[in-house]
């Protein structure tokens, strides 16, 4: 098994303006690793998705922590996201996607983790939050 | 967060010049282009070519702009990124929208800032 190799840790404050800043680089930030674009893309957009529900149900008060570590396997991209703010279990979000019939203004964060990223688990450890999951580098659509 | 406003023939067009739409500036979004609809023209055209990323919320603030202009004005978006696109298609949003290629040539109305 090939190991593991640390390619991005991020600490930011638990505000949507600072994940932005954060993540708006992304794809800069990981040119050096020669990534397929669409794998950059998917990533940055779960990535915005967990940590803006992070903020949103676990920091409204703007005080949290956010760590985000991203590691670089042979077929995919692990990423931990760690947090200090409120206990959110997601086991029950995002199975089904809002109907587009309803135009739905939200609802969407969840279903789009799991529809692009695998391996989703949570656990509450410590007093933290902490989110895994992978997101396979296979050909992407 | 900046927009442009123009006309093309009947239409409205609005330019978003910002490369991330996202939670942090979705409101701001909304209430620009609130603003900018009191323009007269139909349909409304979001064209989105300066827009690198959206997530869910900038897609929210997209769905809840066309429910501010209500049925007999339509919205319609214009040059959707690749990623974008995506947003666009994993959410089935693309079966609500009319999606152009590109927004059509417009003479400028003005800008808001």
């Amino acid at each position: 098994m090939a190991e593991d190799r640390q390619i991005m840790l991020i600490e930011c404050a638990g505000t949507l303006q600072d994940i932005r800043k954060a993540l708006k680089d992304l794809d800069a930030n990981l040119a050096g690793d020669a990534l397929p674009e669409g794998a950059v893309q998917d990533l940055g957009l779960v990535l915005t998705e967990a940590m803006t529900n992070i903020v949103r149900h676990g920091c409204p008060d703007g005080t949290g922590t956010i760590t985000l570590r991203l590691s670089r396997t042979p077929r995919a991209i692990d990423c931990q996201i760690i947090d200090d703010g409120a206990a959110f279990e997601p086991a029950h979000l995002g199975h089904a996607p809002p109907s587009p019939l309803d135009l739905p203004e939200g609802g969407f964060g969840w279903f789009i983790i799991r529809q692009l990223a695998s391996q989703v688990c949570y656990r509450r450890e410590g007093g933290c939050n902490m989110l895994r999951f992978s997101l396979p580098l296979r050909e992407l659509s | 967060m900046q927009i442009t406003l123009g006309r093309a023939e009947q239409a409205l067009v609005i330019t978003v010049l910002e490369e991330r739409l996202d939670a942090a500036v979705a409101l701001t979004f909304k209430d620009m282009v609130r603003e900018a609809i009191a323009e007269p023209g139909t349909p409304v055209i979001l064209d989105l070519a300066q827009v690198r990323f959206i997530d869910s919320s900038g897609l929210g603030a997209v769905v809840g702009v066309m429910k501010l202009l209500g049925p007999d004005r339509p919205l319609e978006i214009a040059s959707l990124s690749e990623s974008v696109r995506k947003l666009f298609r994993l959410t089935r949003m693309d079966t609500v929208f009319r999606i152009h290629d590109r927004a059509p040539k417009t003479e400028a109305i003005r800008a808001a800032e």
